[in-house]
């Protein structure tokens, strides 16, 4: 059974069924074999290009069926044999959608020139080492692992931000010394201290009660 | 989508085959989807060179001897069929369901749109709630 949260979805054709996995390593060897980027192919896909379903199809075979699927060719027959490319389209879909880049709102900036797609392969490769990801394990990530990957990236750069914040937030408070942790923070089953107005009217209550008025002890420092 | 086609031609009978990756060959040599030839194919004003294109194709992919057959000589083939009308009209009664297939990758198409559309717009509405969520806490706030 494929894994979907790993990205990994099983495609029955004529009868067989296939474990289609798009991982990065297959992205790239799709893209030197097209002189496209992967962006361009769902693009075209999106506007129904049978040379980009095909394409698609042959790169999520690789992993598993790469002997049977070596050549483009190979793999358009096996898209006539199921029912031609609309039919394989319509099963892409939803695979497709599961290793796509999740949907984020970004904020709008100046078009800048985009970079070479092998400047981008390599600067996840870097970033993706950089957070503990261990050499190897890039290339056979899917893509929807491979973004669940730059989310945990994002994450712990977040929480280093904040502890950051944090650190130096406290460094610039006052120090406050000669305190236990207890002091500064009372614990809960501590009962509520009485106010000056509470023990007042306790001892008035006892004096009232027992028949003896209240004395002043005059308060003397200790030595 | 599949199947040979045999056209009969005043010298000899020549095999067509129309299958995915005779598609996927007129794309990368026209630069255009399988969608918006066929259309252009069966439109009131057919593309003639277009057709050179996907006729080439075809024989190729039907017959491997005709690997490496030259545009003239894929129009001397279509003199051959009759003509270019000849050739449409003899591929329009032969592959109906070349139009069927062309409007299934449509739908599909369009159903691979709707699912992205719908992934955005469920980004825009997660969206849209985290901004319900701070606008409520900065009046909480203020």
């Amino acid at each position: 059974m494929a894994n979907r949260e790993r990205g990994d979805v099983d495609l029955a054709l004529s009868g067989v069924v296939y474990r289609l996995r798009l991982t990065v390593a297959a992205v790239c060897d799709l893209e030197d074999r097209t002189g496209r980027t992967l962006e361009t192919i769902t693009k075209g896909l999106s506007r129904g290009q049978v040379r980009d379903v095909r394409a698609v199809l042959w790169a999520a075979l690789q992993p598993s069926h790469a002997s049977a699927f070596s050549s483009f060719d190979s793999v358009g027959a096996l898209i006539d044999a199921a029912d031609g490319p609309a039919s394989v389209l319509k099963a892409l879909s939803p695979f497709l959608l599961l290793n796509m880049a999740p949907k984020r709102l970004q904020p709008r900036r100046k078009a800048k020139a985009p970079k070479p797609e092998t400047e981008t392969w390599r600067r996840l490769y870097v970033d993706l080492r950089a957070s503990g990801l261990p050499a190897g394990a890039f290339w056979d990530l899917s893509l929807r692992e491979l973004w669940m990957e730059i989310d945990v990236v994002r994450a712990k750069t977040r929480r280093s931000a904040e502890l950051a914040y944090m650190i130096e937030f406290m460094a610039r408070q006052e120090r406050i010394s000669g305190k236990s942790i207890d002091q500064l923070v009372p614990s809960i089953d501590a009962p509520v201290r009485q106010s000056y107005e509470e023990m007042r009217a306790v001892l008035e209550s006892l004096s009232g009660s027992l028949g003896r008025p209240l004395i002043r002890i005059p308060y003397k420092a200790a030595a | 989508m599949t199947g040979d086609v045999e056209l009969k031609g005043a010298e000899k009978t020549y095999r067509l085959n129309f299958g995915t990756n005779t598609a996927c060959s007129v794309e990368e040599t026209t630069n255009r989807s399988y969608v918006d030839i066929m259309a252009d194919l069966r439109g009131a004003s057919p593309s003639i060179r277009l057709m050179r294109d996907v006729i080439r194709a075809a024989l190729i992919a039907g017959d491997s001897t005709h690997a490496d057959m030259s545009l003239e000589a894929v129009g001397a083939v279509i003199d051959d069929l009759g003509g270019w009308a000849m050739v449409l009209v003899g591929l329009d009664s032969k592959l109906p369901e070349a139009e069927v297939a062309r409007l299934e990758i449509r739908v599909a198409t369009l159903e691979v749109q709707a699912a992205d559309l719908r992934a955005q717009l469920a980004a825009v509405k997660a969206e849209r709630d985290t901004l319900l969520v701070d606008a409520e806490l900065a009046t909480h706030a203020g």
